[in-house]
């Protein structure tokens, strides 16, 4: 690689090459130059952040959360800095960040190449316009996975907005003002929550003297931590751990998405284009679970506890009520983004019982759903460009006419299903387990009734792939063309990815596990 | 009979005042609000012209009183050819009849 | 004998009149203006010229005079004994070198729009030399607003700044709108300046002095005694209420606030851009003055009513404007209900109590967050207003419909336009967010939890209409056919886009560093008057400008 990509300033590269990929859409003279930019920039990012494997591959995570030999790829210069104030640009990855950044490289690479047939778009004018906003996502996402100072992390996590908000409302379907505003309205309100959050956070931490935005010495200075978890520290009336908690919990429960702010996933995913609803189910939800793993827990470890039971009582109503709402839907896509909610509700479980296993079980939850959940939407892609339309009692032998197709969506579909060998059944048995051995008292029976969500998920799925892909070939089917190679490209990468975490699990719990074991070692210190 | 002092005029710019507010709130012609603003600033202007004479006895508060006077003026001379240009429009200054702009 | 007579008169010495020289930069611009008609005869584009270079020129000399006063802070020009005239220090210098860019771009905005033949413009051609003329008037009136604490001085600035405004804003003959939009803001304004009058002169009476700053330090101890008779407090809050009406008028404050919207719409748009920002700026400069001489002693004690009240102003101010705009269907009304939201979110900083502690160099963080904002406002209004007077001059109509499919019509524009919009409800990465949350901050610090509370929801609820425009740019096409736009006009707007986007994440820690620069060297009162000493002797004299240009 070029010379002047160091071990020092590689996030930084990978962070803002999009934006340089962005600059350079905008400038591209035809469509095709677009495409090609905007794809050959995402692999470039993904490429990059290849290099970033033999820290966590070597299990160098150091003795305890946040110390200079569990961060790597450090890279932190003063931003807004007046007297005492002190804004940083602070960059770093550990256990918790990296396997996001490369789903994040990964996926965004795939849903570009998921954006090649945008001239069969129902919209499909401003292409410069819509690969600068794809690029410019991308950048906010990966920031908001690598920024280590919360200041940073919200102007990240803000940046996002807007794009998202474009990429949906104009590219759209029908009713994609409705779904655009909503997304919106509803994102930004939980980040006003987050923002209040932040400045109370400052001004605590200001009051034992320590004037920062920096989010590990939040969760590990001694003194910091004290004041945020005593219970005597007040927020206006309220306990103050638990208030920062509950606020930015919040604001991280509607990307989640946690019931009840959920509405406005099914209106986005359906609107949205499918490239933009594989980005949005593989990682903007990934991005709540992330926030309340890197900022919830560690830095307000007490309040987690209060809270676990509250949390946990929310993972199982989504675990539950997303997979009876997908039962229910007759609307291909718009079941998919019901079997999310459902399977993020594994992460909000595994991550609210605090213990090592319930952590490792969500984080690769929010792997596995990274991988099989854009999958499935890609599936629903394909046969929407063929029959333009999304009725699953429409359907019905799809298999015969599309046996490539077919094959790989079952194989997508059981990945989301859970299936013994599949990506996702690690995920959910993890968290089930840590549940069941979780210490507390109600933990037992919501992971008995937890498990009962798996039964559902079988349920709806069997049930999908019966109705669309089995029985006899409909005669208005019967001529569509089998999935093309670059289909069966994006389509085989994300299934070899499926079986090879569902195989081989230890391999990606090896990249995080010493990452989570800190941050569970500073509930007990 | 007692002697006239600082109250009554107090008491008298009061009045104006009020009388000044009656006007500007009751009147719907808008040379009669303008008659009110100017009730109301020579009520300033006693007032400051009385609090010189009884309290500080520097002469800044009658310095004052001479610039409000000033500008009552000029005041005055811009609104009165705001209605002007209003009348050449609508015929009339009564300012019920600007309801062009609304909502 | 004649000697004498000319020795009882002040004389200013020369450094005094250096010291005041972005004041004669414009008012020689208006001097220039009037002479050029006269002698080059009556032509709009000289008149035009010569307010750019002057305004340019005024904003150079702002620029060399800002380290010369640097260390000044405060000390007024006035005759030994009475109470400073006029300030020279770098709040009332950094604000004049705003209005003076502001009145630079307005200026180049009407340029614009004469350039394209537009119906208005027609009457501004004709009379350009009376237009600028009251144009830099009004901006001269505005330069005294923010460099003065003297009650006869604060109603002579105002009045300078509004009489011409009222004139601009019905410049328009045999429009029936302008005209109506102008009766308005003449009678809302004549109504206000004499409550002020009123209420100016009960606190001269009750105070025997002029000095908003020795009136503010006995006030607020009369309101914080609690053997202060509730008659007497009753008085002196009439008496705030009245000087507050005039300013609150300026800044459209709730509940001044009925003239704003009318007068946006009415009058041309070069001049709802000009009142919008400039007016604005002016009144919020005047009114933080005021509320930290008043404020200031009163420090350390969080929950006093002066603040409280000024708090509750702001919130409701706020809330009006935001929700006010909702139904709105021309953006220019919608802008002008915006511009009054956004006055409210600058009164905030007003409630902010804060303590100069002796030795720190901490700034007062009212002032730093309201000239951050405040910066980036001007931009944000420059931009938001210049793409709505291009869409204007282009399709003639300023609703929300002539903006529809403006993504692909004039991509640059609708591109610029976003970025102010989203700038204006305060999301990152744009300066707005920047603005908004050092302001936040400044308000968390005081306290003021609630406060932080109103803006967000505010925040939120602007989000909707804000969004409204940016719907009709991207996601409702229409199908009208393409225009074009001076090139001058796309520059300017790009250019504040830019700048928003500049100040929004690369240069937002220089742009707050040096905000507190500014704020830092602007009220060292701490050190004037302490509170249990008053030095009523040592503030009405003022420091020799020789000493103060010593470092």
């Amino acid at each position: 690689m070029l010379t002047v990509i160091s071990d020092q300033n590689i996030l930084n590269w990978i962070v803002f090459l999009p934006m340089i990929g962005m600059v350079l859409c905008l400038a591209a003279p035809n469509a095709k130059a677009v495409k090609i930019v905007g794809i050959g920039t995402t692999f470039l990012t993904f490429l990059l952040s290849l290099r970033l494997f033999p820290p966590f591959w070597n299990h160098l995570f150091g003795s305890a959360y946040g110390t200079a030999e569990s961060i790597h790829f450090g890279f932190a210069r003063d931003w807004i800095s007046i007297g005492k104030f002190n804004i940083e640009y602070r960059v770093g990855l550990d256990g918790l960040s990296f396997p996001m950044v490369i789903l994040t490289t990964l996926t965004s690479f795939l849903a570009a190449i998921a954006s090649w047939n945008f001239e069969d778009w129902r919209v499909n004018k401003g292409i410069r316009g819509y690969f600068a906003l794809f690029l410019l996502l991308e950048t906010g996402m990966l920031g908001t996975f690598v920024a280590l100072d919360f200041f940073l992390f919200y102007i990240f996590w803000e940046v996002m907005l807007l794009p998202m908000y474009f990429l949906i409302g104009v590219w759209g379907g029908p009713r994609k003002e409705y779904a655009a505003i909503k997304f919106f309205l509803y994102t930004f309100l939980g980040s006003v929550l987050i923002l209040i959050a932040l400045l109370a956070m400052y001004f605590k931490a200001s009051d034992v003297g320590v004037h920062t935005f920096n989010l590990i010495d939040y969760a590990t200075n001694p003194a910091i931590h004290q004041i945020f978890n005593a219970e005597s520290t007040q927020f206006l009336r309220w306990n103050f751990g638990l208030a920062m908690f509950v606020m930015l919990f919040i604001g991280f429960a509607v990307k989640v998405p946690v019931f009840p702010f959920h509405t406005w996933l099914p209106d986005a995913h359906v609107e949205a284009p499918t490239p933009i609803s594989m980005i949005l189910a593989g990682v903007l939800l990934k991005l709540g679970g992330y926030g309340l793993l890197r900022i919830c827990y560690p830095i307000f470890p007490a309040a987690g506890h209060t809270a676990a039971y509250a949390l946990a009582l929310l993972g199982l109503i989504n675990i539950i009520y997303g997979a009876l709402c997908a039962m229910a839907q007759t609307d291909f896509k718009r079941l998919v983004a019901y079997s999310s909610v459902s399977h993020m509700g594994y992460v909000l479980l595994g991550i609210a019982i605090m213990t090592d296993t319930g952590f490792q079980g969500a984080m690769f939850q929010m792997l596995a759903h990274g991988i099989s959940s854009p999958m499935c939407f890609f599936l629903v892609g394909v046969i929407y460009d063929r029959a333009h339309h999304r009725e699953i009692n429409k359907f019905g032998g799809v298999w015969l006419s599309m046996p490539v197709y077919g094959s790989l969506a079952t194989l997508g579909f059981f990945a989301s299903l859970g299936l013994p060998g599949l990506c996702g059944f690690i995920g959910e048995i993890w968290v089930l387990l840590g549940a069941f051995n979780a210490p507390f008292p109600w933990a037992k029976p919501v992971a008995i009734v937890a498990a009962f969500g798996v039964v559902l998920t079988a349920g709806y799925i069997l049930w999908l792939i019966q109705r669309v892909y089995l029985g006899k070939e409909k005669a208005e089917y019967s001529g569509f063309p089998d999935a093309s190679a670059r289909e069966v490209f994006v389509l085989s990468i994300m299934g070899a990815l499926a079986i090879f975490m569902g195989v081989l699990p230890m391999f990606t719990f090896r990249l995080m596990n010493g990452t989570l074991d800190n941050i569970v070692k500073l509930f007990n210190s | 009979m007692t002697s006239i002092g600082l109250q009554h005029y107090l008491l008298l710019a009061a009045a104006l005042f009020c009388l000044g507010i009656l006007t500007m709130t009751l009147k719907r012609n808008a040379i009669g609000i303008l008659i009110g603003v100017e009730l109301i600033l020579n009520a300033a202007n006693l007032n400051l012209v009385a609090f010189t004479r009884y309290r500080t006895g520097a002469i800044d508060g009658q310095i004052v009183a001479v610039f409000i006077i000033l500008l009552a003026a000029a005041e005055a001379a811009i609104a009165i050819a705001i209605f002007m240009n209003f009348y050449n429009s609508l015929a009339t200054i009564d300012v019920d009849r600007a309801d062009q702009l609304q909502g | 004998m004649l000697l004498a007579i000319a020795n009882s008169f002040w004389m200013p010495d020369l450094d005094a009149v250096v010291a005041i020289g972005p004041l004669w930069g414009l008012a020689g611009t208006i001097v220039a203006i009037v002479l050029a008609a006269l002698v080059l005869g009556r032509s709009a584009a000289v008149s035009s010229v010569i307010t750019i270079i002057g305004a340019t020129l005024t904003a150079w000399i702002c620029f060399t005079h800002a380290p010369r006063v640097a260390q000044s802070a405060w000390a007024g020009l006035a005759p030994a004994g009475g109470s400073p005239m006029l300030l020279v220090d770098n709040f009332a210098i950094l604000f004049i070198l705003l209005i003076c860019l502001f009145l630079a771009c307005v200026t180049g905005l009407w340029m614009i729009g004469a350039s394209t033949n537009a119906r208005e413009s027609a009457a501004h051609l004709r009379n350009g030399p009376e237009f600028f003329v009251l144009l830099v008037g009004s901006a001269f009136g505005m330069a005294l607003m923010v460099s003065t604490t003297n009650l006869l001085m604060i109603i002579l600035a105002i009045e300078m700044a509004s009489l011409p405004s009222y004139a601009i804003v019905g410049f328009q003959k045999r429009n029936r709108i302008a005209a109506e939009a102008s009766l308005k803001y003449v009678l809302f304004g004549a109504v206000t300046s004499a409550l002020m009058a009123y209420g100016i002169s009960l606190l001269y009476g009750f105070y025997g002095t002029l000095d908003v700053n020795e009136i503010g330090r006995l006030v607020s101890t009369e309101l914080a005694a609690t053997d202060t008779p509730a008659a007497a407090k009753a008085l002196i809050s009439v008496a705030l209420f009245g000087l507050m009406a005039g300013i609150g008028f300026k800044i459209s404050a709730v509940p001044f606030h009925f003239w704003c919207p009318d007068v946006f719409e009415g009058a041309s748009i070069e001049v709802t851009t000009w009142l919008s920002v400039a007016s604005k700026a002016a009144g919020l400069g005047l009114l933080l003055r005021i509320i930290a001489a008043v404020l200031q002693p009163l420090a350390e004690t969080f929950d006093n009513p002066l603040s409280t009240t000024v708090a509750m102003f702001a919130a409701v101010t706020c809330t009006v404007g935001n929700l006010a705009a909702f139904p709105q269907t021309s953006v220019k009304r919608l802008l002008a209900y915006s511009s009054i939201a956004h006055a409210g979110y600058m009164l905030m900083a007003g409630a902010i109590i804060w303590q100069a502690k002796p030795g720190s160099d901490v700034a007062n963080p009212a002032f730093a967050a309201l000239i951050v904002y405040i910066i980036v406002y001007l931009f944000m209004n420059l931009g938001a207003f210049g793409c709505t007077a291009l869409v204007y001059w282009a399709t003639g109509s300023e609703k929300i419909e002539a903006f529809r499919g403006l993504g692909r019509r004039s991509p640059l524009i609708a591109a610029a336009m976003t970025v102010c919009l989203f700038s204006l409800v305060g999301l990152p990465p744009f300066g707005g967010f920047i603005a908004k949350f050092y302001l936040l901050m400044a308000l968390f610090k005081s306290n003021l939890v609630w406060l932080v509370a109103v803006a967000l929801l505010n925040s939120i609820f602007s989000l909707y209409f804000y969004s409204r425009i940016a719907y009709a740019m991207y996601f409702a096409d229409d199908g009208k056919p393409a225009f074009s736009v001076p090139a001058f006009g796309r520059a300017l707007v790009i250019a504040a886009a830019i700048v928003i986007l500049l100040t929004g994440i690369p240069i937002a820690g220089g742009l707050i560093g040096r905000a507190n620069q500014f704020a830092s060297h602007l009220y060292p009162i701490a050190a004037r008057t302490t509170f249990a000493e008053p030095q009523a002797a040592a503030a009405k004299d003022p420091i020799p400008l020789a000493a103060r240009s010593a470092p």
